[in-house]
């Protein structure tokens, strides 16, 4: 009997013992949270792989990561910092527009000297910060670098002997000889889709508008009512009339299924797009930077977009660890890596890291690095929210014609000063400090 | 002659009748033959256009490559669960509740009736955030058996409205007279009304099905963790990650498709049975 | 003395009957209604203080013309249905019923399948049919030697909420169909049987003999019909977002727009309670006058 006691107790002893952590002091494990809205493919599977590299190299944190589409994201975010449990870090996009009023509520946590204790303004491309940032206050890391570019079909640019086009004016010329040719000009439609909408109308406005303007707007809740914009919805309406764009452009098109068929010369779309390209089509594509007109003072500015941004909440217990995380994923060549070769899209680390990448790959790279071109956060990234929708509207209306230049800039000035009254524009943003 | 003349008309009557009933299943059919015809396409002949000629086929690649890209098994049995937690929830809820209002008197009967009919009219985006807080107070967040029950809470104005008009159109007079030979109220329910009740039954059974199955918005507000997604959401998901490969996406669809179609060709037997019985009734 | 008690009996076994059902909507419905009427009287974005407006955006509502838009849209989709779906609903049934036809399982089964699947799907494909570039419609149009290419349904203002309204029409028609099948089935066919041996032709028969038995049934459908396209959401979503120009905008989008994109929690919860009235108003004045059944 008690040589059987002994023994079971001195089992159970030495299984306990052997438990990681029991008696030994273990280490606190951190738990962060994460919501992401990467549901699938490439940016989900780069998210994973980040996210396990991550655990390996810190295995006192544990990352638990749920991903969610963008709407029920938002939805959810919103009751879930109602009642308390939002999760540490959020990856969502961060303009003012979405993440706006959560700041002025006191629910993400101000960056700054996160930025300063790991350094990210050396590593990072500006965008990451200037982006999710006003009145002094940053509140994300951006990531997912994109850019809006004009792609052309380079075989059918050959043929019509058309090089690239400097200017507006002179792509407004190529577009002619490519329609009397027989081909279809532009891929773009403007229809029910926001992103179509925003993307076509920012390009084509930062092609007329010099930086100075744009500052104007951006920052300081300028007028709509200048030169530059008419004549750049005066484009958008020419290139309406004389048929550049598909039949029916107001009607939801498949951009993608008519620039791969082949038949299409012009694009105006950005390098999330280099992905499907490469795979699944057989003619060469060039990419340009998107002209700026000969009317712009300082040549135009080429249109960049942070796809996504960390934010961290700030009732999180576990900011550190959140840095920690988030300077990983990040800043490291490792995962940018990851990021590029995996994910399919362009991180922001700007220290050098191996990566191979197609050619149409290396040439975004190229173009975002490029000091000559005016890189800057395009219109999707700052507006407010009536703005916002506006624009996501105004392509379709311009196609059917319930908008003309004057309605135009009256319905955006419009927009633009209900979002001054609920303080939502960088302009006007302030915070209870 | 008059004999002859008669029977060429209903001849006719007849023929067109079928012309119509013909027509109407083409007319039903056409996008489903799309989706079936897309799905066999391989990627490149695809993009040409949904109603194009395909040149090339890959009749199976596809289902293998939506089905596991797509991980459909897991979320199959998640939808399932679901359904038949709602369904049998508002069977029972709305068979007992509108026989009370069809065959019953009480006070206040009409104001409840319509307090639990406003259930139907208030769109479900109104009461979707303050649903998030009771939920979360009664732990059923992000879990497939709180979706269930509160599509019960929910749904139940429809059913309600449904088996209420059904009793009506049974006769007071069956009830009655079992009343009379002694039955208890408990008895009458079940030995006298439940046997009668089968073919609103099964087209109540498949309404809510549907109605579960395709659910989008609650699972898009109230599931957190991807194993737990049922399955419109998780095609949802699939679309947005591969919005021009039509044929994977036809493939997904027909996938998420079929099982509703052989849950209601199975109960169309039942279906028929029940309703021969409430034919010979009459 | 038996009477009384069964009497009592009863009403309390027609109380009992309804304790679940009262039960899930309290839980799950009816708390976070008086939550939502809360909402409707504050100026609030869902996530900063909020400030107490009373009645104020009721009144803007009324003075908002897109909401008034979205309204007759919704009329507009309403009427539709009930033309595109009900009313052939409830001939197929009809015809369906009668003993004499054959395949009546086959037509059954498939003319419901458009209901079992949900609007993203559909949506979907009916959208492929309708493009003015690549579309079914143009395809069919052309082979008729017309200029497919000139119809643009879902992107013509004028067209847009009828390509909609078809689409609906066509989910529609085999749901009524089945709950008409149920009621037909349950007519008396002696009565019918009698009319005829009495001179009355088909249309007599039908119209004075079986239709008004199935009469509860058929207030049921209008009401639930008429309910069900106030709360459409999904088709219009997938199909046109509310576009072009507001021209396919309805009551549940405004809605879902003014709370959730323009942060503007109280305005969209003041809508969507406006809306329930309405058709909590409708259904009981319809039940009171139209739909007045013999109890």
């Amino acid at each position: 009997m008690k040589k059987r006691t002994i023994a079971i107790l001195m089992t159970a002893a030495m299984t306990a013992s052997m438990l990681p952590g029991t008696f030994a002091g273990a280490e606190e494990q951190t738990t962060i949270t994460i919501w992401d809205t990467f549901i699938d493919g490439t940016l989900g599977a780069a998210m994973s792989d980040i996210v396990a590299a991550f655990e390996e190299a810190n295995p006192d944190v544990k990352v638990e990561r749920v991903p969610k589409e963008l709407t029920a994201l938002s939805e959810t975010l919103k009751a879930a910092f109602m009642a308390g449990d939002a999760p540490d870090i959020v990856y969502l996009e961060a303009g003012i527009g979405t993440a706006g009023n959560y700041v002025q509520a006191g629910y993400y946590e101000d960056l700054t000297a996160a930025y300063e204790e790991y350094g990210w303004k050396d590593s990072l491309m500006s965008a990451c910060w200037e982006i999710p940032s006003a009145d002094n206050f940053i509140w994300g890391v951006g990531n997912e670098m994109e850019t809006m570019s004009l792609y052309v079909n380079q075989d059918i640019f050959d043929e019509l002997g058309l090089d690239q086009p400097k200017t507006v004016e002179e792509l407004t010329a190529d577009m002619q000889v490519i329609k009397d040719a027989g081909y279809q000009v532009l891929a773009n439609t403007l229809d029910s889709s926001w992103s179509n909408n925003m993307n076509f109308i920012g390009t084509l406005l930062y092609a007329y508008m010099t930086q100075e303007e744009i500052g104007d707007v951006m920052n300081n809740d300028g007028s709509w009512d200048k030169e530059s914009v008419r004549r750049a919805v005066a484009c958008i309406t020419d290139w309406l009339d004389k048929g550049y764009f598909p039949e029916h452009p107001e009607v939801d098109g498949d951009q993608e299924q008519m620039y791969f068929s082949g038949n299409t010369a012009c694009w105006v779309t950005g390098n999330w797009e280099v992905g499907n390209i490469t795979e699944r089509t057989e003619f060469k594509t060039s990419i340009y930077p998107f002209p700026g007109s000969e009317t712009c003072a300082d040549g135009g500015s080429q249109v960049n977009f942070a796809g996504g941004a960390y934010l961290v909440y700030s009732g999180s217990e576990a900011k550190d660890a959140a840095y920690r995380f988030i300077d990983f994923s990040i800043s490291n060549p490792d995962t940018a890596k990851t990021w590029a070769e995996v994910g399919g899209t362009m991180p922001p680390y700007t220290k050098e890291y191996e990566v191979e990448l197609s050619d149409l790959a290396e040439r975004v790279v190229e173009l975002l690095g490029d000091e000559t071109l005016q890189n800057t956060a395009g219109i999707n990234m700052w507006l407010g929210t009536n703005a916002f929708d506006f624009f996501s509207e105004a392509g379709q209306k311009l196609a059917i014609g319930a908008l003309d230049e004057d309605s135009f800039v009256a319905e955006a000035d419009a927009a633009k000063n209900k979002d001054v009254e609920t303080g939502l524009t960088k302009g006007s943003f302030k915070i209870n400090r | 002659m008059k004999m002859r003349s008669q029977k060429t008309n209903r001849l006719i009557t007849r023929i067109l009748i079928y012309l119509v009933l013909i027509l109407a299943l083409v007319y039903t059919l056409i996008p489903f033959a799309t989706i079936l015809l897309t799905s066999f396409r391989t990627a490149k002949d695809a993009v040409r256009g949904p109603f194009t000629w395909p040149k090339d086929w890959n009749i199976v690649g596809n289902y293998i490559e939506a089905w596991e890209m797509g991980q459909f098994s897991r979320y199959m049995l998640n939808s399932l669960y679901m359904m038949v937690l709602t369904v049998v929830g508002t069977l029972v809820v709305a068979t007992l509740a509108g026989y009370s209002f069809a065959k019953f008197r009480y006070p206040g009967k009409n104001a409840i009736y319509y307090i639990l009919l406003i259930g139907m009219m208030i769109p479900f985006q109104s009461i979707m955030l303050p649903l998030y807080f009771t939920l979360k107070s009664m732990g059923l967040l992000n879990s497939l058996s709180g979706i269930g029950l509160l599509m019960i809470g929910t749904g139940e104005g429809f059913a309600i409205m449904m088996m209420r008009s059904f009793f009506i159109g049974i006769p007071d007079s069956i009830i009655e007279s079992a009343r009379l030979d002694g039955c208890s109220e408990i008895q009458v329910l079940v030995r006298v009304v439940l046997p009668n009740t089968f073919p609103a039954w099964t087209s109540l059974v498949v309404i809510t099905a549907m109605g579960s199955w395709n659910n989008l918005l609650a699972p898009m507000m109230y599931i957190f963790s991807q194993d737990k997604y049922p399955v419109p959401y998780a095609l949802y998901a699939f679309q947005s990650a591969h919005t021009t490969d039509y044929q994977l996406l036809a493939a997904g669809m027909m996938i998420s498709i079929v099982p509703i179609i052989i849950v209601y060709v199975m109960f169309q037997s039942s279906f028929q049975n029940g309703l021969m019985a409430g034919a010979v009734k009459g | 003395m038996r009477k009384k008690s069964l009497y009592r009996n009863q009403i309390i076994m027609g109380y009992v009957l309804l304790i679940p059902a009262v039960l899930f909507f309290a839980v799950f419905f009816g708390y976070s209604l008086v939550q939502a009427i809360h909402y409707s009287m504050l100026d609030w974005d869902g996530v900063t203080k909020a400030a107490f407006v009373g009645l104020g955006n009721y009144r803007e509502l009324f003075t908002d013309p897109v909401f008034w838009k979205a309204f007759v849209n919704n009329i507009f989709y309403t009427i539709g249905i009930l033309a595109f779906g009900v009313l052939p609903g409830l001939a197929l049934a009809y015809i369906l019923s009668r003993p004499y036809i054959k395949g009546r399982t086959l037509f059954r089964s498939v003319y419901f399948f458009p209901r079992i699947i949900s609007a993203v799907v559909y949506g979907a494909v009916w959208k492929w049919m309708y493009d003015p570039r690549n579309g079914l419609l143009r395809l069919i149009i052309n082979l008729f030697g017309g200029d497919g290419g000139g119809f643009a349904i879902t992107g013509n203002v004028k067209t847009a909420m009828l390509g909609i309204t078809i689409t609906g029409g066509w989910t529609y028609f085999g749901f009524c169909m089945v709950i008409f099948i149920a009621a037909f089935m349950g007519t008396n066919m002696e009565l019918e049987e009698a009319a005829k041996l009495d001179g009355a032709n088909n249309w007599q028969t039908f119209h004075r003999v079986t239709l008004p038995q199935i009469r509860p049934v058929i207030n049921m459908v209008l009401v639930y019909t008429v309910i069900d396209c106030f709360k459409v959401y999904d088709l219009v979503l997938v199909m046109t977002s509310g576009g072009p120009n507001d021209a396919t905008q309805i009551m549940t989008y405004y809605i879902y727009k003014q709370a959730f994109t323009f942060n503007r929690f109280g305005y969209g919860s003041a809508a969507a309670i406006v809306l329930g009235i309405f058709m909590v108003a409708f259904t009981v004045i319809y039940n009171a006058t139209l739909g007045k059944e013999e109890l």
